[in-house]
């Protein structure tokens, strides 16, 4: 995360602009809008139905009511209790999942067709940045090309699209999973979603979490390890994942757990009871605890068929860890960097300190430690962005 | 990809396709954990030809938690003159604390505090804003502010 064009061409992020704009593609982007949750915004995953009607991922609407209790949305008052499971809604997100990749093919081909002359400027591969190329239908080169935008597409049904999305050639060899977020081969896709987010193919790139591999606590290394060791004497254990017994049907949700009630000895237990690390102070332990809940209540409103498996929790928990770690480690390399800046920092760090020592604080007690963001001034030399994007691959129009 | 740099990443792509609403524009969004935005409110107010910038910091919670954001006070940019605006740039309103909703963003927190400028009647400071600013932790979310219909203060 050292500068900012690594940040914005290592990932892609699917959202509605993917797709073309309503006077384009009517309906698209509104369709794919609304089978998103409005916290993450990702294509739903689990969701559920809030007493108002209003629709979240499972994983987000219970973090978000333990937070506060109303929906986030109407912010009529509501609570876990209320949930219910939207279960139409999950089918049809199933659906949109496999038909995604393929409407989006289909539009890139309809926008090759309309502008022929213009060669794209985008490499093929990292062609699903397509919600920038989508601009280009606005530049003043297309402008000059005006086809009249209903006979073109009625033309594209007509000329017999090819069905199999992958004779295209721009066709992403991998995508990532709706999901599951893994790196996924397209062709695959839909077997590893009808698996439930199984590791189904070789093509699901560790790149992410081999990344922190090294970072990893002992703990969590001696988990995963005793875990894979046991069955497997290979180090990976993938095949033996597979076989891991997913949560069962029955299973039922870990209850609400009064945390300031309970000894550090009995937490240790309790994280121990799940096969989870429980090394750490006394707020780790409940912070894990307390994700590990909400992970695995979460999975149990997924349909059985796809819920992750214990081993995959312990894995997102991992993650979930890691992340908070990272990004901790992360501002203090800012602060580093404005160490050595400090000349052109100084007068702003001047204007930012208090002007007494901070000794009686207004401090939230949020347990939630703000730490890691503290102590970074602005920036003194603010300019626009004259063009927004820092990555030249990314073509996007500024609009003024 | 965390997920609260995923949720920023999809927040930058629509500002970069459907563009920012009039008078706020992105000037810097280098990474996931500090933004900056300017704001001015368009037409007539009480700030007319002011420009003003914003700095928002996120936490890995984001958008579970609320985003840091106050004014940038430099050479550059100064704080607007309001009374729920601190001279340190430190702002009270209560989309930023309790009224915070996992489902507002970085444009809506901008398009409130607009409206929150182009409403104002007199152009004042906030009547604790020396004995807060004396005192103010460097991050505003440290603060408990108490929102008041017209004046607010920072309960200690
Ligand atoms: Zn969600
Ligand atoms: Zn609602
Ligand atoms: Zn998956």
């Amino acid at each position: 995360m050292s500068n900012s064009t690594t940040i914005f061409e290592v990932d892609n992020v699917p959202d509605p602009t993917d797709f073309p704009s309503t006077d384009v593609a009517p309906g698209l982007r509104e369709l794919d809008e609304a089978l998103r949750c409005s916290i993450c915004g990702e294509l739903f995953q689990a969701p559920l139905t809030v007493s108002c009607g209003h629709c979240f991922c499972s994983l987000c609407i219970r973090t978000q009511l333990a937070v506060k209790a109303e929906c986030p949305l109407c912010r009529q008052s509501t609570s876990e209790f209320y949930l219910r499971k939207a279960q139409t809604v999950e089918d049809a997100v199933k659906a949109w999942n496999i038909a995604r990749p393929y409407i989006l093919q289909l539009c890139r081909e309809e926008e090759r067709r309309k502008a022929p002359v213009t060669p794209p400027l985008v490499d093929e591969g990292i062609e699903f940045r397509s919600p920038k190329k989508r601009k280009r239908s606005s530049t003043p080169d297309d402008e000059v090309v005006e086809i009249p935008k209903p006979t073109s597409s009625k033309n594209a049904q007509r000329s017999g699209l090819s069905p199999t999305p992958a004779s295209g050639s721009s066709t992403p060899q991998v995508v990532p999973c709706p999901v599951c977020q893994r790196q996924v081969s397209y062709s695959i896709i839909n077997q590893h979603l009808d698996q439930g987010c199984k590791s189904t193919s070789d093509f699901e790139t560790g790149s992410s979490s081999s990344g922190s591999k090294g970072k990893q606590k002992q703990d969590w290394r001696k988990l995963f390890s005793a875990g894979e060791g046991s069955t497997s004497s290979g180090n990976k254990g993938k095949g033996k994942l597979k076989t891991k017994a997913k949560v069962d049907d029955d299973a039922s949700p870990i209850p609400k757990v009064a945390y300031h009630t309970l000894k550090e000895k009995r937490l240790r237990e309790m994280l121990a009871d799940h096969d989870l690390p429980n090394n750490g102070d006394k707020d780790t332990l409940i912070k894990r605890h307390e994700r590990w809940a909400l992970l695995y209540n979460a999975n149990l409103d997924r349909t059985p068929t796809d819920r992750l498996t214990l081993e995959d929790l312990r894995r997102e928990l991992k993650k979930w860890e890691t992340e908070r770690q990272t990004k901790r480690q992360a501002v203090t390399d800012l602060n580093a960097y404005q160490k050595a800046n400090k000349a052109a920092f100084n007068q702003l760090v001047e204007a930012a300190r208090p002007k007494k020592p901070p000794t009686k604080l207004p401090q939230s007690d949020s347990p939630m430690s703000l730490n890691e963001v503290e102590e970074v001034p602005g920036s003194s030399s603010l300019t626009a962005l004259s063009s927004p994007a820092p990555d030249p691959t990314v073509i996007v129009v500024d609009e003024e | 990809m965390a997920v609260s740099s995923r949720r920023l990443q999809k927040e930058l792509t629509e500002i970069k396709t459907a563009g920012t609403p009039c008078g706020i524009t992105l000037l810097k969004a280098d990474d996931f954990q500090t933004w900056f935005l300017s704001l001015e409110v368009l037409g007539e107010s009480q700030y007319k030809g002011e420009v003003f910038a914003l700095m928002f910091r996120f936490d890995p919670q984001y958008p579970i938690s609320a985003p840091a954001v106050q004014f940038v006070v430099d050479d550059k940019y100064k704080a607007p003159l309001h009374p729920h605006v601190y001279s340190n740039g430190h702002i009270c309103a209560s989309i930023l604390g309790g009224e915070w909703s996992p489902v507002l963003s970085v444009i809506a927190v901008c398009i409130t505090l607009q409206s929150m400028l182009a409403s104002c009647k007199e152009k004042k400071r906030p009547p604790d804003n020396d004995r807060y600013v004396a005192h103010a932790p460097d991050n505003p979310k440290k603060t408990r502010f108490v929102y008041h219909e017209s004046d607010s203060a920072a309960a200690p």
